[in-house]
């Protein structure tokens, strides 16, 4: 065998080079879109699902499927996509925009959290995420409030004058949310069934015909007189007879003050999306739990994609919900008590996962499905350049087992990247020591890292200033100790 | 002589370790289970106990999830609930020392008898409790606005724009006691700021843009406003006065140099200086709250001062009308006429007799019982059997607006009137086929329907498709009988269980269910569902029935069963009391001084916008005693209301 020297010669090189050079413009199409993400700033916005009675574990995929080591302390992944399809998944992800979320990389299941407040009832834990009732048992702000107050995620200079920091709504009984005032916490309101027209009103009800109005001097006058009031304030505050925590109270109104004034002296209004209002939810809503969930959904969605919010919560119906067709199998029996094992494993499992999937089909057709599409010249979509969370609370840890949401082992589910924070499309299994797996406070942590929020404006929630929710019960002994106070690593960028 | 080196020291060491290892910081969860705990440290033991022993599951002490057990609820709950059993080595001494540091925790208002032998709340010279600086909540920052508007002219107030702001304010309301809507009062929100200052501003513009004639005619200008442009002394009027009714009451020298350095700017024009007038009385704290700080101290006392007559005036006002005092009440603050015994008992009625006065009377009521809240409407088109349920609930809250409102202002009723009343008003052909009535003001409906807790609204309002005793009856436990039990456990069930082939009444599953001896439910649903079961007699759309239709999976009607409303309940006095049904509770509870106590609680809290403390005890049974009074005449629930507002301790700030 002769090997052939192929020698070129100058001709052919400058052929070669001359092709070379025709071709260079045609590269950046090329590039990846990461690339061209970095030149627009995309906001950074967060949309919690809250799914009552939390997970079991037989509807998700089984830990042992995560093989590959991520990380050095033991954490586990695999991308979804080898898994299967989205229903070998999940029985919940049945619906096909699932498939295309798995598909791309972007749905993420975040596996073995420590829920429970030591052995009691994980409703006082998971209230830190976005809400629900018996703060009693931690007294403690939830994460939503966290997200409304922060300066770095509504900067005062640009922040629009229409932009609701943060929106609540529920269908699910008595969810409260909860602010930090001086040493004490207060309750929030949550907007519920019978309050859809107010939250229209209040969401939209400055948006006009479709067009972003010209700057005029009147944010300016208004920026003007904020700044005067502002002082009035703070003349009130120093010299009258109140009690420190009234004082506490003026010195937040008066931060409000100060975050509306600055919204006005931006002359410039902040550009985004122009919107039309929506149309108003019909009456009807107010009284129909389907109608009124589907509101939700829409209006939340319309709420990001105008720039109108950059986090919001909304709880589905969890306590008895006959009016969810794939629970007709429980023949009017009640389903809060069929998902605590009233009725036996095979009725638990069956109303959890219904449950689940219905709500889950409810929010691929309502909120993500008109998110889906390329915001801006990102590359990416809303969805893609969010994150959404279905966050469980407590959660029921396997069948039969009714710990009364003491969930030990739980999982979270995400939908997006926080264009590109997250490390996404994966089954990420927490590690686990003499089983005990790491505190859900490390999610909420990572929650609070992808939205960029500096420990300085989370330092007050905890009375050790260091990380952000209950850590009392968890003991001095736990063997993820180390890690209270970090974020999950192993999931960020 | 190595060795005994050793020795030496290790001996030294042992014996030191043994000296001193009952030096390390007391544990009281190392307490010795046979402790004696005298009583004067019990509390204090109790508490440590509690931080050790339940914190974790229910919270810090001061809003423990567990205020409202007793000493027997605890015992019984430790002996039971799993999630507990690692308290089971705790000794009965440590037990109750948590019970009484649980029982000093809870509001105001222990319970005593008086000479009398009627219960009272346990009145005892203690310091003032700090009176929270509250912010006018929408309603009153709506009528506050309209108010101040109308001083200027009374079209303003009907301005398209500045009423569909009032319509966008972020709620202020929020779910409390488990089941009743609350104005929030204390509560700051950016949205709400924002939301007001938006309002504020577009009142400054109306008035800005007043007729000439408008702005001239305002009081104390010397018509200045009318020339071409506001001068700087002219400026100082306007603000003198606009500070003077906005803050509602006189303003000093000293305020308005304030005021006018603050907000005068030579540069802005004629419309810019008088909206800035305007924008900084009406953003200003002085408006926006109501501060009562500005009176005489109180002789003996640091922190507690005496309320000026302008300041009781608008606290009055604010509490009987939801709005601003008017221009008869300021000016009895001006001369302060107000602050004489006859002139306040005179200006009281005037306010209560107004037609201002309803809607507060319904928002103390709906706070109260929270027959305004409901966990939804939905029943099945069978079982509604044509009636509209669309427009039900604003129908139900009308008729309890009314009855209240009817009762209290127009009818002087007492409080067992208010508990026993047939009266009604049907505003709707939906809540006429509940009652089998017709539509009408004013009419008397059948006995079945005496008093409120036989109404849809109180009914309905926790109902599923099958009615609840337990919900029901937590409704008159917690706000009738201010009796709180707190939350259950988790995995409590939240509905009946199946009994296979065995067909039983809702009463007699609830039983089965709730009430076997020996559990940690019993303790709690005993006294619960006693409560509940008086409404069998109503279905869960609160129509009468004497049998209980059990459904097939159709829908249909398969049988009837019997219907047991007799009860045995010592919720409403010390003893026993056996009442046959709803009927009958409802004149037991019109005639209870648990009930009655509960109602002052209520009224306390609904003027402070808190728990009432145990410092309030005094003013409570000063409030309880007219309720008590043997003249019917006497006893009315207005003249509860109205010796509230004339107590000693209505007049004090503490800071």
């Amino acid at each position: 065998m002769s090997i052939k020297f192929c020698k070129k010669t100058r001709r052919q090189f400058l052929m070669g080079t001359g092709k070379s050079i025709l071709a260079l413009p045609l590269l950046p199409s090329l590039l990846t879109k990461e690339a061209f993400a970095q030149s627009m700033t995309v906001p950074r916005r967060l949309m919690f699902f809250y799914m009552d009675h939390g997970n079991i574990n037989e509807i998700w995929p089984n830990k042992n499927l995560a093989t590959q080591a991520v990380g050095s302390s033991g954490a586990r992944e695999r991308l979804l996509s080898s898994i299967g399809t989205n229903l070998q998944v999940s029985p919940v992800f049945r619906n096909a925009r699932y498939a295309s979320l798995i598909n791309s990389n972007l749905l993420t299941i975040l596996r073995g959290f420590d829920v429970a407040a030591n052995a009691g009832p994980a409703h006082g834990n998971f209230q830190l995420a976005c809400g629900e009732g018996r703060n009693s048992e931690g007294n403690y702000p939830s994460i939503d409030s966290i997200f409304e107050a922060s300066s770095t995620l509504y900067p005062a200079g640009t922040t629009g004058a229409n932009v609701r920091k943060a929106l609540r709504a529920s269908l699910g009984g008595t969810d409260i949310f909860y602010q930090k005032v001086g040493s004490s916490i207060q309750g929030l309101p949550v907007y519920r069934r019978n309050d859809l027209p107010t939250f229209y009103n209040e969401v939209f009800g400055s948006l006009t015909g479709g067009t972003v109005p010209p700057p005029d001097m009147t944010n300016q006058f208004k920026s003007n007189i904020l700044n005067r009031v502002h002082a009035s304030f703070t003349s009130f505050s120093s010299n009258r007879r109140i009690s420190a925590d009234d004082r506490a109270r003026l010195t937040q109104h008066m931060d409000y003050i100060s975050d509306i004034q600055r919204s006005f002296a931006s002359v410039v209004p902040p550009a985004g999306p122009s919107c039309s209002r929506p149309a108003a939810p019909p009456d009807s809503a107010r009284s129909n739990s389907l109608e009124a969930t589907r509101a939700y959904l829409d209006l939340m969605a319309i709420a990001f994609k105008c720039g109108l919010t950059k986090m919001a919560a909304f709880g589905f119906d969890a306590h008895n919900p006959q009016w969810i067709p794939d629970l007709g199998f429980l023949n009017g029996q009640n389903f809060h008590d069929a998902v605590h094992g009233s009725q036996g494993n095979q009725n638990q499992e069956m109303a959890l996962r219904n449950w689940w999937r219905y709500n889950a089909d409810l929010v691929a057709d309502r909120f993500l499905a008109p998110l889906d599409e390329e915001e801006g010249t990102t590359g990416r979509t809303y969805v893609d350049n969010m994150v959404t969370t279905m966050a469980a609370a407590g959660g029921i840890h396997n069948l039969g087992n009714d710990g009364g949401h003491n969930g030990r082992d739980s999982q979270q589910i995400l939908i997006g990247s926080m264009a590109g924070r997250l490390r996404a499309g994966r089954l990420t299994v927490m590690p686990n020591s003499n089983n005990r797996n790491l505190p859900l406070n490390c999610f909420l942590l990572t929650l609070l890292n992808l939205m960029g929020i500096p420990q300085s404006e989370y330092a007050s929630a905890t009375p050790d200033g260091r990380g952000f929710g209950y850590y009392a019960a968890f003991g001095n002994s736990h063997p993820f100790r180390n890690r209270f106070y970090q974020p999950i690593t192993e999931v960020l960028t | 002589m190595k060795h005994l080196k050793i020795i030496f020291y290790m001996s030294t060491l042992t014996i030191c370790i043994t000296l001193f290892q009952n030096c390390s910081p007391y544990h009281a969860a190392d307490l010795p289970s046979n402790a004696v705990l005298d009583d004067e440290n019990s509390i204090a033991i109790g508490q440590s106990l509690y931080e050790n022993n339940c914190a974790a599951c229910h919270g810090r002490l001061e809003t423990s999830s567990i205020l409202s057990r007793n000493f027997e609820q605890i015992t019984v709950a430790v002996a039971t609930v799993p999630e507990m059993a690692s308290l089971r080595g705790l000794s009965t001494s440590q037990l109750e020392a948590i019970s009484k540091a649980i029982s000093n925790e809870l509001g105001g208002g222990t319970v005593v008898i008086n000479p009398e032998g009627r219960a009272a709340f346990l009145c005892e010279a203690t310091a003032a409790s700090k009176t929270p600086l509250l912010k006018l909540t929408n309603r009153e920052y709506e009528k506050s606005i309209d108010a101040f508007l109308d001083s200027f002219s009374q079209s303003l107030k009907s301005d398209a724009q500045i009423n569909q702001l009032f319509s966008q304010m972020p709620t202020d309301t929020i779910v409390q006691d488990r089941d009743t809507y609350k104005e929030q009062a204390k509560l700051v929100t950016e949205t709400g700021t924002r939301s007001h200052f938006e309002i504020a501003y577009r009142a400054s513009q109306l008035i800005a843009s007043s007729s000439s004639q408008v702005l001239s005619g305002y009081p104390n200008t010397n018509s200045c406003l009318s020339a071409s442009n506001v001068s700087n002394s002219c400026f100082r009027l306007f603000i003198a006065e606009l500070a003077s009714r906005g803050f509602r009451r006189p303003v000093t020298t000293s305020e308005v140099n304030d005021l006018v350095s603050r907000f005068w700017d030579s540069t802005n024009t004629k419309a810019q200086r008088i909206q800035m007038a305007v924008l900084g009385v009406l953003q200003s704290p002085d408006f926006l709250y109501k501060a009562f700080d500005r009176g005489a101290q109180e002789p003996n006392t640091v922190n507690t001062l005496n309320l000026t007559a302008h300041e009781f005036t608008a606290k009055i006002s604010y509490l009987l009308t939801g709005g601003p005092p008017d221009s008869q009440l300021r000016g009895l603050a001006n001369n302060g006429s107000i602050l004489t015994l006859a002139v306040l008992d005179q200006q009281i009625e005037r306010l209560l007799n107004s037609a201002a006065a309803r809607p507060t009377i319904s928002r103390l009521f709906r706070e109260s019982y929270g027959y305004d809240y409901y966990d939804g409407l939905d029943f099945s088109s069978s079982f509604r059997a044509g009636i509209n349920t669309n427009g039900l609930r604003e129908s139900m809250n009308f008729e309890l607006d009314e009855y209240f409102s009817n009762l209290v202002l127009d009818r002087d009723a007492d409080f067992n009137e208010l508990m026993t009343s047939r009266l009604s008003t049907v505003n709707s052909q939906a809540l006429a086929t509940i009652y089998d009535t017709n539509t009408g003001a004013n009419q008397n409906l059948p006995v079945a329907r005496s008093g409120f807790l036989n109404r849809a609204a109180m009914l309905t309002k926790r109902s599923g498709s099958r009615a609840s005793p337990i919900k029901r009856g937590l409704s008159v436990l917690e706000h009738v009988l201010c009796d709180e039990v707190g939350l259950p456990p988790p995995s409590a069930p939240t509905s009946l269980p199946d009994f296979g082939n065995e067909v039983v009444s809702t009463r007699e599953a609830t039983f089965r269910t709730s009430e076997v001896q020996g559990t940690s439910c019993v303790t709690c649903h005993s006294r619960i569902n006693n409560l509940g079961y008086p409404y069998e007699n109503f279905d869960s759309l609160g129509r009468l029935r004497t049998q209980e239709a059990v459904y097939n999976a159709n829908g249909a009607v398969e049988r009837y069963l019997g219907i047991d409303t007799a009860v045995s309940t010592s919720s409403l006095s010390l003893n026993p009391q056996n009442f046959s049904d709803s009927v009958a509770l409802a004149h037991g509870i019109g005639q209870s001084d648990v009930a009655m106590m509960c109602f002052v609680r209520h009224l306390k809290r609904f003027e402070s916008r808190g728990r009432e403390q145990s410092s309030d005890s005094c003013q409570m049974n000063e409030v309880l005693e007219v309720m008590y009074n043997d003249d019917p005449g006497q006893r009315t629930v207005k003249g509860a209301i109205k010796s509230l507002i004339k107590s000693d301790s209505f007049k004090k700030w503490s800071y």
